[in-house]
């Protein structure tokens, strides 16, 4: 029963807190890769912002499908990671 | 959570929407009444019962009371009155909160106190905030319920077999339980679209609140920025010289309003009281775009704007223009906050706004 409950609030926190760390990341990484495309911050903002909560509905649906919940979170983790690190590396080039 | 997607996708449509359901159904009820908050408020408040037919006011008489209301060198404003709203108030930052105070829009004389939000102060706030303002809970709460009924609506046309068929069949012979089935159905599909359109439009008035990485990736300053850049909220630190006695706030409006084609003003703020850089500040509300007019006040010279009151150009703040047209998507995107802006209801908007008037960005 605890296992059973465990994985529960696992896939619960995962379609609520992990899917939305990952969009979010997402966001921030389109709108840093817009801006350094010389779109103005309003334009790129709204439309990565507006493309987000899709992103998010995509995901949370898939997280609540998905079959395994390591593999869900190893691709919440990896789709955040990599979100992060376009944001990092976006800001290394706009700065240099 | 099930052997199958679509055995997974019922339990989310089944658990989703007995937890969110009634947190929904607040926001949906609060959001209709708000359809009509002006004339719930009319009713609420029978002092402001009144009715005004377009005239100019005398804004001038209010001076000296909204100087005695508002705590020494703290800013003021005075709104003006419409059709739906027929009074002039004084709005001043209290130790309390935002306070207002009435007055009729011919004789100046203060109206009895409502003692009641009644709808613009009570269920607005309460359809996306549920007036949990500590640490934007309440927001963050609706938000979630938004993005819960788009999962809702998504996962209920794909665990449905036979949506076409099941649109149809409306079994009255079985248990109660199956005809309440076959309406959720029913209503389900007739309402899909303006589902969707609600909770998307609803989270996405609130992009900048739930998507802070996204602000702070797109903007110089993050959310101060977004504000600078988004919205037509011109500020202007103090001068720190004395200003005096001011140019007549009548002969400003008459200005603005001439500038605007007769569209009439719908505030005015007093940002810096007393400095020469005391900046009075018109804007509208409500049509297809937020004008203001700044004006600096000096008691040696005539109410003159600053700038265009027809453009959009400030030297203290940045250029609006440019946020429209910048290669190489700049065309195409430019003109999306602004049908945005449009698509969503004027009300919504104003929300906007008045978090950040409240709030100070």
């Amino acid at each position: 029963v605890t296992s059973l409950c465990a994985k529960l609030i696992g896939r619960v926190l995962a379609i609520v807190v992990g899917c939305y760390a990952a969009s979010a990341a997402l966001v921030a990484a389109g709108t840093a890769s817009l801006r350094l495309t010389g779109v103005t911050p309003g334009d790129a903002f709204t439309l990565c912002s507006i493309s987000g909560f899709l992103v998010y509905l995509g995901l949370a649906l898939w997280a609540a499908a998905a079959r395994r919940l390591t593999w869900l979170i190893a691709v919440l983790a990896l789709l955040t990671a990599s979100g992060v690190a376009i944001v990092v590396l976006a800001g290394l080039v706009g700065g240099a | 959570m099930g052997a199958t997607v679509r055995e997974s996708l019922n339990w989310l449509h089944t658990w989703t929407g007995l937890v969110v359901g009634v947190l929904l159904f607040a926001v949906f009820w609060t959001g209709t009444i708000c359809v009509f908050d002006r004339e719930i408020d009319r009713w609420m408040m029978p002092s402001t019962r009144l009715v005004y037919a377009g005239a100019p006011v005398a804004v001038d008489g209010l001076r000296e009371e909204a100087a005695r209301l508002a705590p020494p060198g703290a800013p003021w404003a005075i709104g003006l009155p419409s059709p739906r709203e027929p009074f002039v108030w004084i709005g001043y930052r209290a130790a309390t909160g935002i306070e207002r105070k009435l007055f009729d829009p011919v004789s100046l004389a203060p109206l009895a106190d409502p003692e009641t939000w009644a709808a613009t102060r009570f269920f607005f706030p309460f359809h996306y905030t549920l007036h949990i303002n500590a640490w934007d809970i309440g927001l963050w709460l609706v938000g979630f319920a938004g993005m819960a009924m788009l999962a809702l609506c998504v996962s209920g046309v794909i665990i449905h077999r036979r949506i076409f068929a099941d649109f149809f069949t409306l079994r009255r012979s079985r248990r109660p339980q199956r005809l309440l089935l076959d309406l959720h159905n029913v209503a389900g599909v007739l309402g899909f679209v303006f589902y969707v359109a609600m909770a998307f439009s609803g989270v996405t008035i609130f992009a900048s609140v739930y998507f802070p990485s996204g602000v702070a990736a797109a903007f110089e300053g993050g959310r101060a920025g977004y504000v600078r850049d988004t919205y037509d909220m011109y500020t202007r630190p103090p001068a720190g010289t004395p200003g005096g006695s001011v140019a007549s706030f009548d002969a400003m409006l008459a200005t603005t309003r001439e500038a605007w084609g007769g569209l009439a003003p719908r505030m005015l703020r007093v940002l810096n009281p007393g400095d020469t850089n005391a900046v009075a500040l018109d804007r509208d509300r409500g049509r297809d775009a937020q004008r203001s007019v700044l004006f600096r006040r000096d008691h040696r010279r005539r109410a003159a704007p600053i700038h265009d009151p027809a453009g959009d150009e400030d030297p203290a703040v940045p250029d609006r223009a440019a946020l429209r047209a910048v290669p190489p998507l700049g065309p195409a995107l430019g003109v999306l906050p602004a049908r945005l802006a449009g698509l969503c209801a004027d009300r919504h908007r104003s929300a906007v706004l008045d978090r950040i008037a409240t709030q100070g960005a």
